[in-house]
């Protein structure tokens, strides 16, 4: 017979129970599992202590993989976040008309995902006979033909404008409710005290919305380091020379093209240390701007 | 267990292929098999293949998987009895297939002479091209022997398109991705990474393949332009004239069919040419091979079934349907295969895909062949890259030296990956 007492200690473990038990199957025995594969050799059984991290330390795909993912990162982040809040600022004019629509047409993009995304971009950069090719032979007045599906030093380019179309809208959205949580009577006090349009946004604008651009950053950030699905859909695999290889698609080789699960499980680890640096670096950035 | 020849029921098979499932449902109903044909897409089949290889449980385990030959090495690592295939070797033989199956074939499903599943197709590649604009350059494609050869026939042809005011490229070639170099190689008799996982990028044929490949894809006496994007719009591009010849392997000429039937009439097709004397006229592309997962609770049900539907008269009228050849070498002679073709101005296609499976040449898939191939793409990149540099004058001295590198890369990438076997 259980004692009140006991029954009082245990309910709440009762309750919780049923989560705990699915935490433990679908998340914290992957994630145990896949740090111990990481110190195992291609048999699964060998231990190879750091000889996984190791490899990966000295392999130049690995290398270009990181570079080609922060250098995606970076280029995403840079463009999405300006854009973002310039629409945002646009659409939350009212000189401008149609505001609801555009917001609409603008948030649409994303709401289509990145494996429409993929197959309507690999058209719209067909080389020969897609819209943009079109548009720039009208342009220039003879056929143009850019290898944005075929050259290696377009291939990153041709992923970044097809994740800008795809999440700029949602972003704008992020920002648009920033922008009009911010009180209208600071921006008409900053008038009256005679400041201009670069002033109000410099002064009142920014500090208002840098705690959403901190969370679209982060956000961003994290999504960013995963890429894998819009380069696969674009050129179905790493892209010409390997020109679009990705963190996330080196593990993805290693553990399903390969077949080294192991492999992929360290670099699925060295994965999640990167983010957590960036978003360990972003949060730091952002505590910083809230105590000034 | 049931009797050898009694049909299974309630069995599972998997396709990554729609043809391939509407024929297996057209098969199973002729047959009266209550087999359920599952389409499942082929990265995701080939996760759950490796789920299920990983598992302890039987339950859900398909009496058949259908697996593309890309994704077949990496189920070659370790030793046979990793491999999570049923060995096949003894059912082929004591049922008569073994010697009826196309030997070239066999062995890309095969490892250390154990045959693990039993290939469906053969795939030869012919090159087929615009006989009218071919014809109106006055430029025959027939006798072009050597790459070499078509090389400057096409260069010629875009000569003359220029002076038309066309643009009309010569050939359809991938100018980032290995996978022409690697049958070129196939057709020398050189397999990236031989069955005993010995990288061979070092052959000075590697070298001298690329070397050409690059010529055709990059450079002043460039003949080539890439497919545009997305299913079947290769087939466009031959139709509206973009470009003139394109690589066809046996199952291409279906998407001809049904893409550009307005060319009827207007092609031509060939076979391939070589670098040597001793080459082959042809090569295969693309494959799929039938097995049975070793997780199946009763292997000898799943046989009967491979037997039911790949493997009879069922299954050879089924294939007739389609211009793909089988892997069984007497099923390439069904007259419907010799008929004259419309589509090639009644050129016999069947016919001359039967000529060239009969010469096709050994393929051997390894756990690191797509890596070789990566690795070859990483060094035509380089090599495109020197030739748009005007750095055209040792190239083949250059190739050599990064194929060195890239051999010796692949091989500390073969011996981590054999750690603890």
């Amino acid at each position: 017979m259980i004692s009140p007492q006991a029954r009082r200690s245990l309910t709440p473990w009762t309750m919780l129970a049923p989560l705990l038990l699915l935490f433990a199957a679908f998340f914290a025995y992957p994630l145990a599992r896949s740090l111990w594969l990481s110190f195992h050799a291609t048999d699964r059984s060998t231990f190879v202590g750091l000889a996984n991290f190791g490899f990966l330390l000295s392999d130049p795909l690995f290398w270009w993989a990181t570079f080609n993912t922060i250098f995606y990162t970076t280029a995403y982040l840079v463009i999405q976040i300006p854009f973002c809040l310039g629409l945002a600022i646009l659409l939350n004019n009212r000189r401008v008309h149609w505001r609801s629509l555009l917001r609409f047409l603008f948030f649409s993009t994303y709401l289509v995902g990145p494996v429409f995304a993929g197959v309507l971009f690999s058209q719209i950069l067909a080389p020969r006979d897609g819209p943009v090719a079109d548009l720039l032979g009208n342009i220039f007045g003879r056929p143009i033909e850019i290898g944005w599906l075929t050259d290696r030093r377009l291939a990153m380019t041709s992923v970044l404008i097809a994740s800008w179309w795809l999440s700029i809208g949602a972003g704008m959205v992020y920002c648009l409710a920033a922008l009009q949580a911010i009180d209208p009577a600071l921006r008409e006090a900053a008038s009256i005290d005679g400041a201009g349009c670069w002033g109000r946004f410099r002064h009142i604008t920014l500090p208002g919305v840098s705690a959403t651009l901190g969370v679209l950053s982060l956000l961003g950030a994290v999504g960013a380091l995963q890429l894998f699905e819009l380069p696969v859909l674009l050129f179905g695999g790493p892209g010409p020379g390997l020109g679009a290889l990705t963190i996330v698609m080196y593990l993805f080789n290693a553990g399903f093209e390969t077949g080294n699960a192991p492999l992929a499980a360290a670099v699925g680890w060295v994965l999640v240390v990167l983010t957590a640096i960036v978003s360990g670096s972003a949060l730091l950035v952002a505590n910083r701007r809230v105590r000034r | 267990m049931r009797a050898g020849g009694a049909p299974p029921s309630g069995e599972t098979v998997w396709t990554f292929s729609a043809p391939h499932a509407a024929e297996l449902r057209d098969a199973a109903r002729s047959a009266g098999l209550p087999v359920t044909i599952s389409l499942v897409a082929s990265r995701a089949l080939d996760v759950r293949l490796q789920s299920l290889t990983q598992s302890a449980s039987c339950a859900d385990v398909p009496a058949l998987v259908e697996i593309e030959i890309g994704s077949v090495g990496k189920y070659f690592s370790g030793s046979l009895a990793d491999v999570p295939f049923v060995p096949l070797t003894d059912r082929l033989k004591r049922s008569g297939w073994l010697g009826r199956l196309s030997p070239a074939r066999l062995t890309a499903w095969s490892k250390d002479g154990e045959v693990f599943g039993v290939p469906l197709d053969v795939h030869p590649v012919s090159l087929t091209y615009r006989k009218d604009l071919f014809d109106a350059a006055d430029i025959d494609l027939t006798n072009a022997t050597t790459w070499s050869d078509l090389h400057d026939r096409c260069f010629l042809f875009e000569s003359f398109e220029r002076s038309q005011g066309r643009r009309t490229r010569a050939m359809q070639l991938p100018s980032g991705s290995a996978d022409v170099i690697a049958m070129m190689l196939q057709q020398r008799g050189v397999n990236p990474v031989d069955s005993n996982n010995h990288p061979q990028l070092t052959d000075p044929r590697v070298a001298s393949t690329i070397t050409q490949y690059a010529r055709m894809v990059a450079g002043p006496r460039k003949i080539s332009a890439d497919a545009s994007p997305g299913p079947g719009r290769w087939a466009d591009d031959l139709e509206r004239g973009d470009v003139a010849a394109v690589l066809t392997p046996d199952w291409a000429v279906d998407d001809l069919r049904r893409h550009a039937p307005q060319l009827a009439g207007k092609l031509a097709m060939c076979r391939l040419p070589v670098f040597d004397r001793s080459d082959h006229p042809t090569a295969s592309w693309g494959g799929t091979m039938v097995a049975i997962p070793r997780a199946h609770p009763n292997p000898d049900d799943a046989w009967t079934l491979l037997k039911r539907l790949y493997l009879s008269n069922i299954a050879r009228e089924a294939r007739t349907s389609s211009n793909v050849l089988p892997a069984v070498i007497d099923w390439w002679d069904e007259p419907a295969r010799l008929n004259p073709d419309p589509l090639f101005a009644g050129q016999a296609i069947g016919a001359a895909y039967g000529a060239l499976a009969r010469q096709l040449p050994t393929r051997v898939v390894t756990p690191f062949t797509a890596t070789a191939t990566s690795a070859m793409s990483l060094v035509l990149y380089r090599a495109t890259a020197a030739i748009e540099q005007g750095n055209d004058q040792n190239l083949e001295a250059l190739i050599a030296s990064w194929l060195v590198e890239a051999d010796a890369d692949l091989q500390r990438r073969i011996a981590f990956a054999n750690l603890g076997r």
